[in-house]
């Protein structure tokens, strides 16, 4: 048997591609979901598998693992061979004999993927001692030697539990754990997507080293362009279950023929906002900070110090102009636009429309509230699944006693639905029944139907896929230029930053260490921190 | 989008559908409430007449073409071992009162008295169910959408209740009620209790969800809309609720039909003249009745399938009630 015998490690002209699939087609309760997919990695190659998501990327990566989820059934016909040998039609028994041994995967949600209860090193020697009869002091010496491999030297590690390493180290973690029986293949099914922007260059930097060192073939799965034009050798575009496109990369982003490449490249943000005239000021924060009380301390013992997210955070924001707030997840963006929009408390001077806005409770609150909205982060919390879109819609309407009637109110909604590019017989039709960007476009429709000056948008487009990204931008300027509504915009995304914003603010640990126009921020930033991160994000996509 | 829009009962109605358990279950719990409102007007006799004590149940036999029942009659011979006088339908023409689960040792028909008692034990169990719901839900949603001291205080009284050892306090009240007390006011007082000591882990369960609930970023929005405290708990807070109280009230249901008649059976049911399954088995509590009349256990038969019912129908809402 072929299994049980690694590939020739030196490049022979003759070796077969480490995998070769072909006509793959996967079902979901009878119904085709992938079609006809064909791929072929040689050793040492990445090829990168692109599309929106619910393309079939995934499924078809767990397809190849012998992973797929329960009720996904494999069409017949398929032919799926790693090294030469086919591996379609193996028992659950001998796939699992390579898994984690010859091809191995690397996930998407590093905390997931990492069993809570168990230390790392005890997880890195689990999944050596399953492919290999080591004695365990050499199978904790081969852990500590692949933590070293992938950037984390100390092996004081080998002892810690999952939840105090970063989400980047855990990242390491789970490649460090792929790596574990040198697999001749490598899948990386979105491997940074959960990760903050600097992390990303980092680990995809140890991938494609790794992948050199060893020689591996590597599947990369993304939907980042920017990335995937780096970091692969070869591309191919799924839509819909099909691979519509495919070829080398280089030549492939120089001149896509399919109008869904097209429509994917063209969607990458890369225009910049127009700068803005000077306007009288709305909004002005002095001195905010935001501590959140610490957890209650133990009988008789002294409370704990209550923990400072945001300190000292001053910004001001001009009627009609975009500011961007940047910054690496746990910053403090969040908690600064909540502590703006009064949700959290907060101690500092905010100022709206020259008023002081803080230190009213909600009732005394709430005439202004009509003024100033907000959009919250993920489009599927943010929609009370019970209520119908009128309902959703109308529901600040009535709380502020806008429009007189039921019918006038009726006409409101349907002007906000408009104004956020919904169409308007969807008033009778629950959440739960449209799109990640129709429902985050709800969101939007709810915070414009009281007709705010100012609008507080958190990561609105983190969780969309880039096209849907790129008509939520287009949206948002075109009200900032019909309009005059103002933005503060939080984002972890600079690409979308300088699409949108004319001023950018960028946080770390809690603080705001720099802020000023868009162009002197993204062409000369002046703190490492901002240069770390404009490097990441446009370095990628260069 | 999906073709058409849905409502909610729809879609809930159609995904219950799936589970054909629940479908069975649902079939057996109309039964059981058109016995709880019919079952005097099905019981074949009385449920007070007297008829042969002990009287085991009646045969069903197909005599000159048409279904008839035997009761069989004493032989004369005696067990060897028990002492008991054996019974054969051996020669006994058709004929004589329908026993179809024989009677108790006042000669009662088991089957009219468990018809009968439906309405007692099911209507019982309903009023606890009832009391327990509302307080669970008042305490549970104040604790977890209030916080802070309400909260704590709260907290503490539902672990005191939960921490309530019943089953001794069950023991004592048997003794503790006054024996002069009568039927109604002995009911009222069980009720009473069932309900007191009840409501404590619904109130747990609300206040965990009403916590969550209260943390959506949905909340966050009605909010930063200018929504008031009510608006926010009738509008957003309750009606995420509601399917978690159906399910709630479905389970909790048989548990405390199971808990009246495991009561019976310590003796502490319902005091006649009223009939609950409960009570029925307080004359199984003597090993002796069963070992030589097992037939008087058929009322476990009419708790197992409120139970069965109850608890294959909240399975299947719980799987139902979340469509999204």
């Amino acid at each position: 048997m072929l299994l049980g015998m690694r590939c020739v490690t030196p490049l022979i002209p003759t070796e077969p591609p480490v995998l070769d699939v072909a006509g793959l087609g996967l079902r979901f309760g009878g119904k085709p979901v992938v079609e006809g997919v064909s791929l072929r990695i040689a050793r040492g190659e990445t090829l990168a598998l692109v599309g929106e998501s619910g393309s079939g990327k995934s499924l078809t990566a767990r397809a190849i693992m012998g992973l797929l989820p329960r009720g996904c059934t494999r069409a017949p016909g398929a032919r799926i061979q790693l090294c030469g040998s086919d591996i379609a039609a193996l028992p659950e028994r001998r796939l699992r004999s390579l898994r984690g041994n010859r091809m191995a995967m690397v996930f998407q949600e590093p905390m997931s993927a990492l069993n809570p209860m168990h230390s790392i090193g005890a997880q890195l020697v689990e999944a050596i001692g399953v492919h290999q009869r080591l004695p365990h002091a050499a199978a904790l010496a081969r852990a500590a030697a692949l933590l070293a491999e992938v950037g984390l030297p100390d092996p004081a590690l080998l002892a810690r539990h999952p939840h105090a390493l970063s989400g980047g180290q855990r990242q390491r973690v789970m490649i460090a754990m792929a790596l574990a029986n040198q697999p001749d293949l490598l899948i990386a099914d979105e491997p940074t997507t959960a990760l903050d922007v600097v992390v990303q260059a980092q680990i995809l930097a140890l991938l494609k080293d790794l992948q050199a060192r060893h020689a591996m073939a590597m599947l990369l799965i993304s939907h980042d362009l920017g990335l995937v034009r780096r970091h692969a050798d070869s591309v191919a575009v799924m839509q819909a279950g099909r691979i519509v496109e495919g070829g080398e990369t280089a030549s492939l982003f120089a001149a896509p023929r399919h109008p869904y490449t097209q429509m994917l490249l063209a969607a990458e943000p890369v225009a910049r906002a127009a700068p803005l005239p000077p306007a009288p000021e709305l909004l002005a924060v002095d001195g905010l900070a935001v501590r959140y009380p610490a957890p209650p301390a133990g009988w008789r013992r002294r409370p704990a110090l209550p923990t400072t997210v945001v300190a000292d955070a001053s910004l001001a924001v001009q009627r009609g102009e975009a500011v961007g707030i940047v910054g690496e997840s746990g910053s403090g963006k969040t908690s600064l636009g909540l502590a703006i929009m009064r949700l959290i408390n907060s101690t500092g001077a905010i100022r709206f429309d020259g008023q002081r806005i803080d230190g009213l409770d909600r009732p005394a609150m709430r005439p202004w509230r009509p003024r100033m909205q907000i959009v919250l982060q993920d489009p599927h919390a943010s929609l009370n699944p019970r209520l119908s879109v009128q309902q959703l819609v109308e529901e600040g309407l009535i709380i502020n006693g806008l429009g007189a009637s039921a019918a006038e109110r009726l006409q409101l909604v349907r002007a906000a639905l408009a104004d956020a590019g919904l169409p308007g017989d969807i008033l009778n039709r629950f959440p739960h029944e449209f799109s990640g960007g129709q429902r985050q476009r709800l969101g939007i429709a709810r915070a414009l139907a009281v007709q705010p000056d100012f609008l507080l948008l958190d990561e609105p487009t983190s969780a969309l896929d880039l096209s849907v990204q790129a008509q939520i931008i287009d949206l948002l300027r075109g009200l900032q230029a019909s309009r005059g509504l103002s933005f503060l915009f939080i984002s972890h995304d600079l690409k979308v930053v300088r699409a949108l914003c004319q001023r950018i603010i960028v946080m770390q640990a809690g603080r705001i260490v720099e802020a000023g126009p868009a162009a002197a921020i993204l062409d000369a930033p002046q703190t490492a921190y901002a240069q770390q991160l404009v490097r990441a994000a446009f370095s990628l996509a260069a | 989008m999906t073709a058409a829009p849905q409502s909610y009962p729809r879609l809930v109605w159609q995904r219950f559908c799936r589970s054909g358990l629940g479908l069975f279950g649902l079939v057996l719990l109309v039964l059981l409430a058109l016995c709880a409102v019919a079952g005097p007007a099905l019981a074949p006799h009385d449920p007070d007449r007297r008829f042969a004590p002990f009287a085991p149940p009646s045969r069903l036999v197909i005599a000159d073409g048409r279904l008839a029942h035997v009761n069989p009659a004493p032989t004369g011979r005696f067990d060897p071992v028990t002492l008991e006088p054996l019974r054969s339908t051996a020669g006994v023409a058709p004929g004589g009162p329908l026993h179809l689960l024989g009677t108790d040792r006042f000669g009662r028909d088991i089957l009219s008295r468990a018809l009968v008692a439906a309405r007692l034990s099911l209507g019982l169990a309903l009023v606890v169910v009832m009391l327990t719901t509302l307080t669970g839900l008042l305490v549970g949603a104040t604790a977890g959408y209030r916080g802070g001291a309400i909260d704590r205080w709260l907290c503490r009284l539902i672990d005191l209740v939960l921490a309530f050892p019943q089953l001794p306090f069950y023991l004592a009240l048997g003794a503790i009620i006054p024996i002069t007390l009568g039927a109604t006011g002995f009911l009222l007082i069980l009720v009473a209790i069932m309900a007191a000591l009840g409501w404590a882990g619904l109130a747990r369960e609300v206040r965990a969800r009403t916590m969550s609930l209260a943390r959506m970023d949905y909340v966050r929005a009605a909010i930063a809309l200018g929504a008031s405290d009510s608006r926010i708990v009738l509008r957003h807070i309750a009606p995420n609720l509601a399917s978690h109280l159906l399910v709630s009230i479905t389970l909790n249901l048989p548990a405390v039909v199971l808990l009246e008649s495991f009561l019976g059976f310590l003796g502490l049911a319902v005091k006649p003249p009223l009939i609950s399954w409960g009570l029925m088995l307080q004359d199984a509590a003597s090993f002796a009745a069963i070992g030589t009349s097992p037939w008087i256990l058929a009322p476990v038969g009419f708790v197992f399938a409120t139970v069965l019912a109850f608890n294959a129908v909240g399975d299947a809402l719980r799987d139902a009630v979340d469509p999204y």
